[in-house]
């Protein structure tokens, strides 16, 4: 186990000082040209701006709030493939545009986002629905007892383990137009993070033993075929995972941060500390979060920039995020609200 | 009796000898018990069946031995533990009976001369076959935080999480190197990969590192944070020494590391960072806190769990500079009540120096440590200027007790920072591993302070390596320093023909994980008109020199490209290295070529297995193999293409070519002409459930008939078995293109 996983010292209190940067606002930048590629590939991702678009709080009639701590399940929030909706669980659906939430009228689960304002939903079978009432059901009879989640598109689901149950359900990823199993070589391990490149044909994930031991990042093919598996540096499950955006690498959290090859696993980038949550929302820049602080990072995984999420001490963090998949809208559940973030590259 | 067990044996055998339509008949001859059992699958009484074999040779390895292991919640580091093991039988079949199995998730395979592997929820290996790969020594740094070798650390090699115990162990010697011994470093041949190495060792952190390791690579470094030993007497509430009292420290859930009392009450514990021990006894536990400077203490257990605090006393703690005697303000003042304590808030103290220096505390009575750090410099996470003070003091229950505490001030030291360096940190010797970063001091032309009577260490990183560089000093210098990375590897080379004659060619580099073409390349440099080319890597250790001959115009290029796997030297010391001529292979003369069964070129994907290295990649058009260099002991598996083929559990099936290569090459592989056709059914005439055939490391679905394609000229030996039944061992030589047909009647165990 890792020294930052270590208990705390003595003293709880530490000295550290925490450098909060004011939200929204690009650091200033050089007047001079940048001397190297990762000068200048810094200073795109430092003009990124980050604004708190709105806030909406938690309402458990209305506007519940996904999951506990570390969530009960990966896919707790998404945006609509147009990202003009965000889906909340099964639950609720919020048009961004205005924050009116509207209950999702089945109990559903939601597996993530489908094409234009749609959602890939899974009651006893599998849905393509849209805040508009649209239903399209598929054909496809899901297993019993396992998770599901959903590729970026839709296009595809992967079957998995329940979370925090081992030893239930073994990987199998489906595409689903028309419908084609791949059995993946994973028996007998949950899944703490998935994955998908943005063109789908990779997807990685994050395996572990048990609540408290990560085993693996695996990398597989859209055809079920293993690409690349890697150790992550520390016990501790990783959740943050994410591939960038030519889909030729990923990078995750475990005590660091790391980029590696998804085809070689070849490390490429390191940075740290660790981090809940990842997603890449440019060539240059990445967001991640710790469940209390918001960090831009750059491509080479230097933080760049903080904002205070406004969680307050405890144990209780922030526990979903989802970014559009136009990169350009995040939304971050907080123990206190939903807030929902304008992202400019 | 005689008659049950003969029965089966003839049935199996008259068969297969009525039914071999050419060549000589196959011999046939019942194994009682599975050869093949998923684990806690549905096959009757047997836990697990599956067969240990070699991975080179595919040879069965009898006498392995398949090691049930529990977690210990309290693992000891250097020791070994299972609740069960089984053994290879002679044909490398290791059977596990539902009855024997005991407590424990994890699996380890382990044979002598063989490097271990293991997995969790069930035995490592594909389809109950596990392949393992003969031993290779591997070689481990172990390093301080100022990357300095340390002597006499115990490693160990961990295959699961921390709570499973070391498979393999051994010492760092004057170089600081220990040489785990026989192991299978890649940990992608088979079962679950994990490669942990737990260091253990006087002053050393107990971090573990997941290391890669790969033939040519140099020894695996693990730089370990400084973490001071604790040792002392455990005492009951009588005063009677305590055996028996399990204790680690804040160092995390899986390994500890832990240690216990001897019979006089005794303990020595590594790498206890922090002041922070917690102690198990029986069902008790208790939380103890030790001296800030003294590491020996004696704790008596309270009879009561939770005994109430000590009255508080009050401190007042005076900090000021050594050297100007002015008060420091914002220096950061820590106290803890030593000796096993209740957790009450009284029993700790914190907060910040006043302007005048002074920070004054309530503290419950006693021996008390204490901590004193000094403000950071002007940039938060910059280093302090003064060195941290640490002081065991007795604090009164009645008036005050006064402490004075004066703070060495740091030296500072004018410091640059090179191309490619992307931060730097101080590092100094103490096991908090929060090392301050000296880049903004650098940046804006400030000093950096660093301590003025003790050693230590900048740490220099780049973009791709976190401590790609040290600097280490025993006082701080006089004059500027400079940090840089180390300057890239120069790589040189010739690219030649056979004859000597230079070769225009791209040259390419890949790491250590570029071992296929198209992974991770350079950007390729051409070759000069002599054929010389120079690359620049901070690669190190084990690499890939990827050639492409150059066509000139419309002329056919004449020669191959290639894979050349070389090692390279590590940084420090050895700036450029000179690998000689390369001798690309003629067009028509691969290395290895690998043909169908009637001479055509293969499509196909080949692997090739070598202790240390496992590589693969498509063949060339034309069969040929254009990755790394093949020699003799290497493990060539090719599957072809097959449109259409059938999937798993087809009744048809195209076996693999696997050969492992003698000789000195070229080689040429010729995929086998020979088909088996074999229909199984039980002696009550139902098909098999869960039926296999296996031969060599492949295992093959079989639900009554199955026909098995691409098989080699060759003697052959297969193991065909199923649920609930008996199981059967075929020999038989097929003839060039010779189709047979086997029968096979398998007895169900009375």
């Amino acid at each position: 186990m890792s020294r930052a996983e270590a208990m705390p010292r003595v003293v709880l209190a530490t000295r550290r000082v925490l450098v909060v940067l004011a939200t929204g606002t690009g650091l200033a930048l050089a007047q001079s040209a940048p001397a190297t590629a990762r000068e200048a590939g810094r200073e795109q991702a430092a003009a990124t701006r980050i604004e708190l678009l709105r806030e909406l709080p938690w309402q458990p009639d209305e506007l519940p709030r996904p999951g506990g701590r570390w969530g009960e399940r990966l896919t707790l929030m998404a945006f609509s493939g147009d990202g003009r909706w965000l889906a909340v669980r099964g639950d609720v659906f919020v048009e961004v545009a205005t924050g009116t939430a509207r209950a999702i009228p089945e109990h559903t689960t939601l597996l993530g986002p489908a094409a234009g304002d749609g959602f890939l939903l899974r009651d006893h079978d599998l849905v393509r629905a849209s805040a508009s009432g649209r239903r399209d059901p598929i054909a496809y009879a899901t297993p019993d007892e396992v998770e599901a989640d959903g590729s970026p598109s839709g296009a595809c689901v992967l079957f998995h383990g329940r979370r925090y149950v081992p030893n239930v359900g073994d990987g199998l990823l489906v595409e689903l137009d028309p419908p084609r199993e791949h059995r993946l070589p994973i028996v007998h391990r949950i899944v703490t993070a998935i994955a998908w490149s943005p063109d789908e044909r990779r997807c990685a994930l994050a395996l572990a033993f048990d609540e408290r031991t990560a085993e693996q990042i695996v990398v597989f093919a859209r055809d079920g075929s293993l690409v690349q598996r890697l150790r992550p540096d520390s016990e501790q499950p990783v959740t943050a995972l994410a591939f960038d955006l030519d889909g030729e690498s990923i990078v995750w959290s475990g005590r660091r941060l790391h980029r590696a090859s998804a085809t070689t696993g070849r490390r490429l980038a390191w940075g740290q500390p660790r981090q809940v949550w990842l997603a890449p929302i440019s060539a240059h820049a990445l967001l991640g979060h710790d469940g209390r602080v918001l960090t831009l990072f750059t491509h080479g995984l230097t933080a760049l920039r903080h904002i205070d999420l406004d969680v307050a001490d405890g144990d209780d963090v922030a526990n979903a995020a989802a970014l559009s998949p136009q990169r350009d809208l995040l939304a971050i559940a907080t123990p206190q609200a939903l807030r929902l973030y304008r992202i400019t590259p | 009796m005689r008659h049950h067990s003969i029965v089966p044996v003839l049935a199996c055998v008259l068969y297969g000898a009525v039914l071999a339509q050419q060549g000589a008949p196959a011999r046939i001859e019942a194994m009682p018990g599975p050869v093949h059992a998923e684990y806690q699958g549905s096959n009757g009484t047997w836990a697990f069946a599956g067969r240990i074999v070699d991975a080179l040779t595919l040879e069965p390895i009898p006498g392995a031995t398949l090691y049930q292991v529990p977690e210990h919640e309290r693992p000891r580091g250097g020791e070994f533990w299972s609740s069960a093991h089984w053994t290879a039988d002679r044909d490398g079949f290791v059977r596990v009976p539902n009855g024997e199995l005991a407590r424990g998730a994890w699996f380890v395979v382990d044979a002598p001369g063989h490097g271990p592997v293991a997995e969790m929820s069930y035995p490592p290996g594909e389809d109950c076959l596990i392949r393992l790969v003969p031993g290779i020594d591997w070689p481990i740094a172990i390093h301080d935080a100022f990357d300095r070798p340390v002597a006499g650390a115990d490693v160990g090699l961990c295959l699961g999480c921390g709570h499973t115990p070391d498979v393999r162990v051994a010492t760092t010697g004057a170089d600081g190197v220990a040489w785990l011994r026989g192991v299978e470093p890649l940990g992608d041949v088979c079962g679950g990969g994990i490669r942990d190495i737990y260091p253990r060792g006087e002053g050393l952190a107990p971090d573990y590192d997941e290391c890669e390791w790969r033939l040519g690579d140099g020894p695996s470094v693990l730089r370990q944070a400084f973490a001071r030993s604790v040792s002392g007497r455990v005492l009951a509430p009588n005063g009677r020494p305590l055996p028996g009292v399990a204790m680690r420290g804040p160092t995390g859930y899986h390994r500890g590391p832990w240690a216990w009392t001897d019979a006089e009450g005794r303990f020595h514990l590594f790498g206890n960072e922090g002041e922070r021990l917690e102690l198990f006894f029986d069902s008790r536990s208790y939380q103890a806190l030790l001296p800030a400077g003294e590491r020996a203490v004696d704790l008596t257990l309270p009879a009561a769990p939770a005994p109430d605090p000590p009255p508080n006393g009050k401190v007042v703690v005076a900090v000021h500079d050594a050297a100007s005697a002015q008060p420091i303000a914002g220096a950061h003042v820590e106290l803890w009540h030593v000796g096993i304590g209740s957790g009450a808030p009284g029993e700790t103290e914190a907060g910040d120096t006043d302007e005048h220096g002074t920070f004054v505390g309530a503290i419950a009575a006693g021996p008390v440590g204490m901590r004193v750090v000094a403000p950071d410099g002007d940039d938060a996470d910059s280093p302090p200027t003064h060195d941290p003070a640490v002081r065991d003091v007795e604090v009164q229950a009645l008036g005050e007790t006064r402490v004075e505490i004066a703070l060495v001030p740091r030296t500072p030291i004018r410091v640059t920072l090179g191309d490619g360096v992307r931060s730097a940190v101080l590092v100094t010797h103490t096991d908090d591993p929060d090392c301050p970063a000296i880049d903004a001091l650098v940046a804006s032309g400030r000093p950096v302070p660093v301590p003025a009577h003790s050693p230590f260490a900048f740490r220099v990183d780049t973009d791709e390596q976190r401590g790609a560089r040290f600097y280490f000093f025993e006082a701080p210098p006089t004059a500027p320093v400079d940090l840089r990375v180390f300057a890239p590897l120069r790589v040189r080379l010739r690219v030649v023909d056979e004859s000597g004659r230079p070769i225009a060619a791209n040259v390419s580099l890949g790491g250590r994980s570029g071992v296929a073409w198209g992974q991770d390349e350079s950007a390729p440099v051409a070759t000069d008109a002599n054929g010389a080319v120079e690359l620049r890597t901070t690669e190190r250790g084990c690499a890939f020199v990827k050639l492409q001959p150059i066509a000139a115009g419309q002329q056919d290029v004449g020669h191959r490209r290639t894979i050349v796997h070389t090692s390279l030297p590590p940084p420090g010391g050895h700036d450029d290295v000179d690998l000689g001529a390369i001798v690309l292979p003629p067009t028509g003369a691969p290395r290895l070529r690998v043909e169908r069964a009637d001479g055509s070129a293969a499509p196909g994907q080949l692997t090739l297995l070598r202790p240390g290295l496992l590589a693969g990649d498509e063949l060339a058009a034309d069969g040929g193999w254009d990755g790394i260099a093949p020699q003799a002991g290497d493990r060539v598996t090719v599957t072809f293409a097959e449109p259409g083929a059938d999937g798993p559990g087809a009744p048809s099936v195209l076996v693999p070519l696997s050969q492992q290569l003698t000789g000195d090459g070229p080689w040429v592989l010729r995929e086998g002409s020979g088909t088996l056709v074999l229909d199984v059914q039980d002696d009550f005439g139902f098909l098999p459930e869960n039926g296999v055939v296996l031969l060599a490391d492949r295992c093959m679905r079989c639900r009554g008939r199955v026909e098995l394609r691409g098989l080699p000229d060759a003697d052959l030996e297969l193991f065909v078995g199923a649920e609930g039944c008996d199981s059967a061992r075929v020999r038989l030589r097929l003839a060039a293109h010779e189709r047979r047909e086997v029968k096979l009647v398998l007895r169900r165990p009375r």
